[in-house]
């Protein structure tokens, strides 16, 4: 028997309130609350939006701070999967709530100091290294640190962000916020030994005698390479190349006419780093459409405004140049025609064209870099994707060093999921898990008129006052006003309608005032033969009525049954999902 | 068996005449044309007629709404679109109505397009692209004496030189990206500006927009890159047309520039089609991607499309004359000719 | 935009979606504004709660005399049911329907799909206005009423002063917040609703009318019945006819009358006879299959000479047939059922108001004429509302039992005394000294029974005698139309006569000569004022809304020449045009 499953928590008990570990619960998180599911990190997007709309800016940050440890880097930059599953965006239901937008809006306006961490395990004396202080190494030690371990933290470079503070524009990231948030998560105590390189400095054999577990986070540096004759002439950038040799402070000289091949995050960067290098016309090359480029439909925009061309369905075959680059020779692409969900394109024979450039920037990604692990290690070393364990014990990888190239939520999120990992195997046992609590809850403050509120748009620049330097942030931030109208529109798909049916007199008004249609009259439930819970058949039939459900994937919480209902027969729980210490690790460990 | 139901999407040439066809060559199918503007099929380019008061509405009308009762073809008219689901052959109406298709073809033609650049300006620009727009305008233009025309398209060609009858002052600010999507050469370009100056407009050439800003008794003042200040009662923003096919996206379908489409007409999708200006056509000859700009253009991929989406293997041809290159991709039309 | 001042508009919904009570309200704001309406609703014969309901309501500044043959404007408060009625809908008409669904349906299963071109749309979200308004979806019909009003720029006071009456009873709280959901909608449709059809009222009130009376048929019915001071009521609950028994069920104690619910028809009309018999005005409505069973004693009453009232508010027959249909099918039996020569008097009101007239005078004739009286209804007339003048509801009363016709002096009193008008004296039981016998054999002039054929020769056209006397004396009904000669003359009666009148309309603004004839004392017929008609009308047409064609068949005899029949069944009223239409295929 399932403890609790899906529909009849609140029909059985009005009262209910707890935590549950039941499968069906943890995969309620996902039904009901797509954003937090859909967050590499987990973040409680509802909680902290209503946080927000109640002006509590510092307990917003802090809800971010415990799940993402970045929220004023990723409000800036995240590629944020949370808003493409928001439940606003449905179709007929308008735009995504601007999830990131209220992060960074919650950053801009909470006070300066933070807490560490609202649960702290205590000192374990064991020691944990992590090489690479990018987003998954910082994450990966942070966690640890929580975990009561020692961590110390290696990077080749001499200052800690890794692909955050390499990789990405000033323009798009301030530096002083990443370096505030970064010196806030590794304020923990974490020991920092900064320019030391993997297989010079450092040995994966060494660090291993030294520590109880290694967790290696050396991202994806290696550029991946067209393999087009005239690659390596000059005039051609590594995209990552141009944009570390920016962000170290070098101004190289690009020309008029740019073209940057590559479609990614990087592609963008670099195309708008170009304009500020002084590029007149800039265009992007892209073997497919606009529709398949990775990065958000903001991110186009900002692009494009800023003169930026986007040339489509054209894929570079030669870097013409004798002793610099003047062009690239392109074929036009084609897609294949009649085919599957594939989105593949065919180069077309003798389509060649010949573009014009003074500077080609490759950005087309990065690849990780493998080789210098030593000569202690297996050549063809597998990480498992999931848990970063491998063939060798006690060592593990975090990020895009193991799952290549990605976005910097990914990054945390796996670095906060290899840490869980790494704790197991030095304590010997799992000592936190993720539990769901329900609480019963008050009416929604929500008005039915917040779910016609339009998507705030993030105030930009002007492109010329852009120009200006490299490091001119581009988005000013929402306004107090404009924030707190966005947070207005958040449906806090974390609180949960449930209709008790003995109480039920089914009249109802619930579902004539019901603007979603998902409170369905029922001939019956089947409880299914898995933990996941019951489901029900749908009936119009008077006689056939057995039950009355609300369909918590359709519901978009607006409250208005609540407020009908003459039997107070509905019940509000709030959802929400944490982790908690398992029995005993807070006395400390033996 | 189930009988075809024929959706087409759009009211406009290419959609009307692939009605036609579709009618003709099945006389039993459901026939369904969806279009979000609440007037009949109509011709856009008397709108500066009706403008100009020289016609009415009805005359603008192309075939009475009769026709459709009589041909059993169900016009939707101010229904729109809002999704396409590719997989279950459905069409999602914003009235929240789903339409099932057996074949679907896209006749969208296009909406105005601002430049990303322009972007912050478009609350200030007026595009007159539907009979709503030129409604709008037709009630405004006593009180417009002044026009600046930023980009340059088909339509602000022939609006400028209806404008221009008025007695109107009509500016042409053409920059380097007007005419999107083509690329005049210079002869193209010296041939433009002569006829639209013999017609009395002033052509301003070389020179950006760089700042609107809205004045306080009514009107705007129009900044250029050059320095340049222009006062007018009306700035008209003629970029050209792109496919109304933000719905679309992520529907599966390719688009680039339009709907990619091979030289059947067809999608990658079986019997999903899409012709006249939201289509963009594979041409094996080229070797390359065309769009089409224009009504006869529109009948014609309209009707191809129609033949083969009943089963022939026509190809849309590419007429041979006044192809003009736009970055990289061919554009069939001669529109400035006509001025 | 050109100015239209008759319009008709339809509610419809689910049953207790309001659409009744919204029509009601639009009904009474239209009165107030000056305007003359004409609703007919429609509801489901069976379980409240699930079948269609609509409302429709012409509002025109000529007192329309019909509902309209198709609609004008059609709300939508449940698209399924409103659909099914697309087809009433003009083909240039508006569609006011719910914008925000919660959920894709399939194909023509939402209205707004179905607006067609030359259509016009206007949709709106009804469900979230009424949240707004009043916490519940309860207020959608009231908010469609205020975007009616916003779109036709209808003057807003009318509908505060009809949703006050409309609620009158109620709490403070109810009237206000349905005040504001009126407001609400018809803020939403002037800001949010680009127009795009051609109708408006016109912001300005006309003049303002002095006391009017909102009501059906069945109302004005019962009213009458009431003012001509009834003291009983007795019937068995029938469709269309049943309002006017709960009516009089709820006013009848207080007046010193009393309502009984008896166990059928013939019991009914049995109590209707006893009371006449004791001399108390009495009165029993029923239907077509309620008529049947009274037939017997009505028979009896011709025989015993008893006043008696009989409405009878026809629906489609034959049987049980189809109890929320209008039809004209009972003139048959209504003239003629029964055994033996049985002449009884059969009234036709075509209107509201004559409804009321009509019954007050029903009373009298019976009285006056000791005969059992049918007043014809239908359930479109029975259950079709209309402003009426209040000044206009007002009719004779000569007390229930008229002292002249008691018989005075010393002869022996011959309760059937033979008389030239066919009257006799009439005298109650227990009056001292007129001590009669009342029987349905046949009789001699002091009652008692006698089958001598001299005597019932002498009986039967004594009481046939009543009826001549009745037709000469009755002030008839006033020719409609063209004077003189005529193309087209239209002979019609009933709820028909509207349909009719608004043809003859039509036909003459197409240069027919047309007029009509539409007699209210259907039987005995008054045939000098019919031949005179049938003289003047070079073609002649009988118009009535049945199969058969009965009043054509009735009044053949007394017409003896060539005439068309416009005869047939429909759901609901005949429609004009196709009245317009049968008479130019009959004209030469």
């Amino acid at each position: 028997m399932p403890d609790h499953s899906k529909v009849n928590i609140a029909t059985s008990r009005p009262d209910f309130q707890g935590e549950s570990t039941h499968p069906s619960d943890i995969d309620s998180i996902r039904t009901n609350i797509p954003c937090q599911w859909a967050c590499p990190a987990g973040t409680d997007v509802p909680g902290y939006i209503e946080a927000i709309y109640s002006g509590d800016h510092a307990g917003a940050y802090a809800i971010n701070r415990s799940c993402n440890m970045l929220p004023g880097v990723l409000g800036r930059i995240c590629s944020r999967p949370c808003e493409d599953v928001c439940r606003h965006g449905e179709i007929g239901l308008g735009e995504p709530v601007a999830i990131c937008h209220l992060k960074r809006f919650a950053a801009d306006h909470a006070p300066g100091e933070q807490l560490l961490a609202s649960v702290m395990f205590p000192e374990s004396g064991k020691t944990a290294g992590v090489v690479g202080a990018g987003p998954a190494g910082i994450a990966a030690a942070h966690t640890l640190s929580i975990f009561g371990h020692r961590v110390t933290l290696y990077d080749a470079f001499n200052e800690p962000g890794g692909m955050m503070l390499y990789g990405i524009p000033d323009f798009r990231l301030p530096r002083d916020i990443l370096n505030r948030e970064i010196r806030n998560l590794l304020r923990m105590g974490i020991e920092r030994i900064m320019g030391v390189r993997l297989g010079k400095e450092l040995t994966v054999r060494h660090l291993l005698d030294k520590h109880d577990a290694v967790v290696l986070a050396m991202g994806c540096y290696r550029p991946r390479m067209l393999g087009i004759p005239g690659e390596n002439l000059p005039g051609v950038f590594a995209g990552l190349d141009l944009m570390m040799r920016v962000n170290g402070g070098e101004t190289p000289r690009i020309g008029d006419t740019v073209l940057v091949i590559g479609g990614g995050f990087t592609a963008m960067d670099c195309a708008r780093t170009a304009r500020r290098l002084g590029a007149k016309n800039v265009s992007i090359c892209i073997r497919n459409v606009a529709e398949d480029l990775t990065v958000t439909k903001d991110e186009i925009r900002e692009t494009k405004r800023e003169g930026i061309r986007i040339a489509s369905l054209v894929s570079s075959t030669e870097m013409i140049g004798t002793d610099r680059v003047k062009g690239v020779k392109f074929k036009r692409n084609r897609f294949g025609g009649a085919r599957g969900s594939s989105r593949s394109v065919v180069p077309i024979e003798d389509s060649d064209f010949v573009l014009q450039a003074d500077s080609v920037i490759s950005a087309i990604g990065q690849k990780p870099w493998r080789a210098d692990l030593g000569p202690d290690l297996p050549e063809d070393l597998q990480f498992d994707l999931e848990t970063g364990r491998c063939s060798v014990e006690r060592l593990f990888g975090a990020g895009d060093f193991v799952r290549g190239a990605s976005t910097v939520i990914e990054c945390i999120g796996h670095g906060k999921q290899v840490a869980e990992i790494v704790d197991e195997a030095i304590m010997g046992r799992r000592r936190r898990e993720k539990v769901v609590w329900f609480q019963p809850a008050e009416n929604t403050h929500r008005k039915r008129t917040w779910d016609f509120i339009e998507r705030q748009e993030m105030p930009v620049l002007e492109v010329t006052e852009r120009m200006v330097s490299q490091d001119t942030e581009v988005e000013t931030g929402l306004s107090p006003d404009a924030g707190l109208e966005e947070s207005r529109r958040c449906y806090l798909c974390h609180l949960r309608y449930e209709i008790r049916i003995p109480d039920c007199i089914f009249c109802r008004w619930c579902i004539d005032v019901c603007p979603r249609n998902c409170i369905e009259l029922t001939g019956g439930f089947d409880s299914g033969s898995d933990l996941s819970g019951e489901t029900w058949r749908p009936t119009t039939r008077w006689n056939e009525i057995a039950g009355i459900v609300i369909d918590s994937e359709r519901c978009i919480r607006c409250g208005e049954c609540l407020r009908v209902c003459p039997t107070r027969c509905i019940h509000v729980f709030k959802v929400t999902l944490h982790d908690r210490m398992l029995p005993g690790t807070r006395e400390g460990e033996n | 068996m189930q009988s075809e139901h024929y959706v087409i999407i759009g009211n406009g040439p290419a959609a009307n005449s692939a009605a036609d066809i579709l009618r003709k060559g099945d006389p039993d199918a459901r026939i369904t044309l969806i279009s979000d503007e609440f007037f009949p099929y109509y011709h856009r380019h008397l709108l500066r007629h009706y403008i100009l008061g020289k016609k009415s509405k009805e005359d603008l009308i192309v075939r009475p709404i009769s026709y459709y009762r009589e041909n059993r073809i169900r016009l939707r008219l101010g229904q729109k679109v809002v999704r396409i689901d590719l997989q279950t052959r459905t069409v999602f109406l914003a009235h929240m109505e789903k339409v099932h298709y057996t074949r679907l073809l896209i006749c969208l033609g296009g909406k105005p397009r601002i430049p990303e650049i322009h972007y912050v300006y478009s609350e200030y620009f007026t595009a007159i692209k539907t009979i709503d727009d030129a409604e709008a305008f037709r009630e405004q233009l006593p009180g417009i004496r002044s026009m600046v025309i930023v980009g340059g398209d088909l339509i602000s060609v022939k609006m400028a030189a209806s404008f221009l009858e008025t007695g109107m002052n009509v500016r042409f600010l053409i920059d380097e990206d007007a005419f999107w999507p083509l690329k005049l050469d210079d002869d193209q370009r010296r041939d433009f500006t002569e006829r639209l100056s013999a017609r009395g407009a002033e052509v301003i050439s070389g020179d950006v927009l760089a700042g609107v800003e809205p004045e306080t008794e009514g009107g705007f003042r129009v900044r250029t890159r050059n320095g340049l200040s222009l006062s007018c009662d009306r700035i008209g923003a003629f970029f050209g047309l792109i496919p109304d096919v933000d719905f679309l996206v992520g529907s599966g379908l390719d688009i680039d520039r339009g709907i990619l489409v091979n030289e059947y007409l067809q999608t990658q999708f079986e019997g999903v089609y899409a012709a006249g200006d939201c289509a963009q056509v594979y041409n094996p000859d080229l070797k390359n991607y065309w769009v089409s700009i224009g009504w006869d253009n529109a009948l014609h991929l309209g009707q191809i499309a129609a033949h083969n989406i009943l089963g022939s293997d026509k190809t849309a041809d590419l007429p041979p004359l006044n192809l003009l290159n736009s970055d990289g991709v061919k554009v069939q039309t001669a529109w400035w000719r006509d001025l | 935009m050109p100015f239209r001042d008759d319009i008709v508009i339809k509610i419809c919904g689910s049953a207790g979606d309001g659409s009744i009570s919204a029509v009601d309200i639009l009904n009474r704001a239209a009165a107030l504004m000056g305007y003359h309406i004409l609703n007919f609703d429609s509801y489901p014969a069976e379980i409240r709660g699930f079948g269609k309901s609509v409302g429709t309501t012409r509002i025109s500044r000529v007192r329309p005399l019909t509902p309209g043959d198709r609609a004008d404007c059609l709300v939508s408060l449940n698209d399924p049911h409103t659909i099914t009625e697309l087809p009433t809908l003009n083909e240039s008409g508006i569609v006011i329907y719910e914008n925000r669904p919660g959920s894709f349906l399939e194909e023509d299963q939402v209205i707004a799909g179905f607006i067609m071109p030359g259509m016009t749309g206007y949709g709106a979200p009804l469900r979230d206005l009424s949240v707004t308004a009043v916490q519940s979806a309860r207020s959608r019909n009231i908010i469609s009423l205020g975007i009616l009003a916003g779109i036709f720029r209808m003057h807003p006071d009318g509908f505060e002063e009809a949703i006050r009456i409309r609620f009158s009873g109620k709490k403070d709280s109810v009237v206000k917040s349905n005040i504001k959901a009126f407001h609400l909608g018809r803020k939403y449709a002037l800001d949010e609703i680009a127009k795009r059809d051609q109708i408006d009222f016109g912001e300005q009130l006309l003049e303002r009318p002095g006391e009017i009376s909102i009501m059906s048929g069945n109302e004005a019915v019962a009213e009458a019945c009431i003012d001509s001071r009834i003291r009983l009521y007795a019937g068995y609950p029938i469709t269309p006819a049943t309002r006017i028994m709960e009516i009089l069920a709820k006013t009848l104690p207080d007046r010193d009358g009393l309502t009984v619910q008896t166990e059928d028809e013939i019991s009914a009309i049995g109590h209707v006879l006893g009371a006449g018999f004791a001399g108390k005005r009495a009165v029993t409505a029923t239907s077509g299959p309620g008529l049947c069973l009274m037939t017997e004693l009505i028979n009896w009453a011709v025989m015993a000479e008893i006043p008696a009232v009989v409405i009878d508010c026809q629906r489609g027959g034959p049987s049980t047939g189809l109890p929320t249909r209008t039809e004209q099918s009972d003139l048959n039996i209504a003239v003629s059922g029964g055994s033996g020569d049985s002449p009884r008097v059969v009234l036709a009101p075509t209107n509201v108001e004559e409804c009321y007239t009509l019954t007050r005078e029903s009373f009298e004739i019976a009285e006056s004429f000791q005969a059992p009286v049918i007043v014809l209804l239908d359930f479109f007339l029975a259950n079709r509302i209309e402003d009426i003048d209040s000044k206009r509801l007002t009719g004779e009363y000569h007390g229930e039992f008229p002292g002249d016709l008691v018989h005075s002096g010393n002869e022996p009193f011959k309760r059937f005394k033979l008389t030239e008008s066919g009257i006799s004296p009439r005298a109650l039981p227990g009056m001292a000294g007129l001590l009669h016998t009342v029987t349905g054999l046949e009789h001699d002039q002091k009652g008692m029974p006698d089958y001598e054929t001299k005597n019932h020769r002498d009986m039967t056209a004594k009481r046939f005698r009543k009826m001549e006397t009745l037709a000469r004396i009755w002030r008839g009904s006033d020719p409609f139309g063209d004077d003189g000669d005529l193309d087209a003359g239209i002979v019609s009666w009933g709820s028909t006569v509207g349909s009719v009148m608004e043809a003859i309309d039509i036909l003459r603004g197409q240069g027919v000569r047309a007029g009509g004839l539409f007699p209210r004392l259907i039987w005995p017929v008054q045939a000098e004022q019919l031949a005179a008609f049938s003289r003047r009308s070079r073609q002649l047409f009988v118009a009535e809304m049945n199969y058969s064609g009965q009043l054509a068949s009735l009044y053949a005899i007394n017409l003896s020449r060539k005439f068309g029949r416009i005869c047939g069944v429909y759901a609901g009223p005949v429609p004009v045009q196709d009245i317009v239409d049968e008479i130019l295929r009959g004209l030469p």
